[in-house]
């Protein structure tokens, strides 16, 4: 199975590719097509967001970092749990969601620096807090997604 | 619309709306995202009050958003204002005159991002699904 990404796309695609690439020397070979749908939303995210003002006067771009973050983040999490619909937003952050109604949700803000800003509601229960990412997921995290995920 | 001589306070039984100009504030189930009620850098959020406006004026003022900021009108969500005065948040006139009375603005949203997401999660799972625009 191919490790490599779809040439032809912006630089996000290479960023991108050029991560996966280094995964793969590593040793890891578990790229999977279940992983695929993520990148692409990445992709799509960077493309539509990485322009300043792309939503508009003020809006930041999504700088490159961001999505490497973003990219690293989403490798960490169990298999599972590598089901959140991912966009831009306007301050330069990108935004993971896992939803599974109104009020069984947690979002998830990756900001530049690597710091994650979540909030999640589950219930009456409204969970939230900020915490760096620095390679592994923070167990804080597991165990909200593992709240939403598994109801 | 309103009165532009006289704008009330916003009455807690009072149908807000939210207008939605990214197609990704919301979810094909037609339920609407929390960053669609995020202010970001802001500590505030614009929505336009129901009160005394046709169907058609509601609109007119959502495409008048969208052109302002040069994006696609997707549709609005409504939201009760009483659903929107959560702590520490509230909901007061600020008309935009003359064009628009009947403007508002969520207001008190705390600074930290994550307080911000903690709060729209919960106008999110209280506001209406998307309601599409008459053109659409």
């Amino acid at each position: 199975m191919s490790t490599s990404l779809p040439t032809g796309f912006s630089d996000a695609a290479e960023t991108l590719e050029r991560v996966w690439s280094d995964e793969a020397k590593r040793g890891d070979e578990t790229v999977t097509f279940s992983r695929q749908p993520l990148c692409d939303q990445l992709i799509d995210v960077f493309q539509q967001c990485s322009q300043p003002g792309w939503d508009g006067a003020g809006s930041d771009a999504v700088e490159r970092a961001t999505l490497e973050i973003a990219w690293h983040f989403l490798r960490s999490l169990p298999t599972a749990y590598r089901t959140a619909a991912i966009s831009g937003e306007p301050d330069g952050h990108i935004n993971l969601e896992w939803y599974v109604h109104p009020r069984r949700i947690l979002t998830v803000s990756i900001n530049p620096n690597g710091i994650l800003h979540w909030a999640a509601l589950i219930g009456a229960e409204d969970p939230r807090g900020s915490c760096p990412f620095y390679g592994e997921a923070p167990r804080t995290l597991l165990y909200w997604i593992g709240r939403v995920c598994n109801a | 619309m309103i009165d532009v001589d006289h704008i009330p306070p916003v009455a807690d039984d009072e149908l807000l709306a939210r207008f939605i100009v990214n197609s990704n504030e919301f979810r094909q189930d037609g339920t609407v995202r929390p960053k669609l009620f995020m202010p970001y850098s802001l500590v505030d959020l614009s929505v336009n009050r129901h009160r005394d406006c046709t169907e058609r004026e509601i609109w007119d003022v959502g495409y008048s958003v969208a052109e302002t900021r040069q994006r696609t009108l997707y549709g609005r969500a409504d939201i009760v204002a009483s659903s929107s005065r959560i702590a520490p948040l509230d909901v007061v006139p600020d008309p935009l005159l003359p064009a628009n009375p009947n403007h508002a603005e969520i207001t008190r949203f705390p600074p930290a991002k994550e307080d911000q997401q903690a709060l729209a999660v919960k106008l999110a799972a209280a506001a209406s699904k998307r309601l599409g625009p008459p053109d659409c």
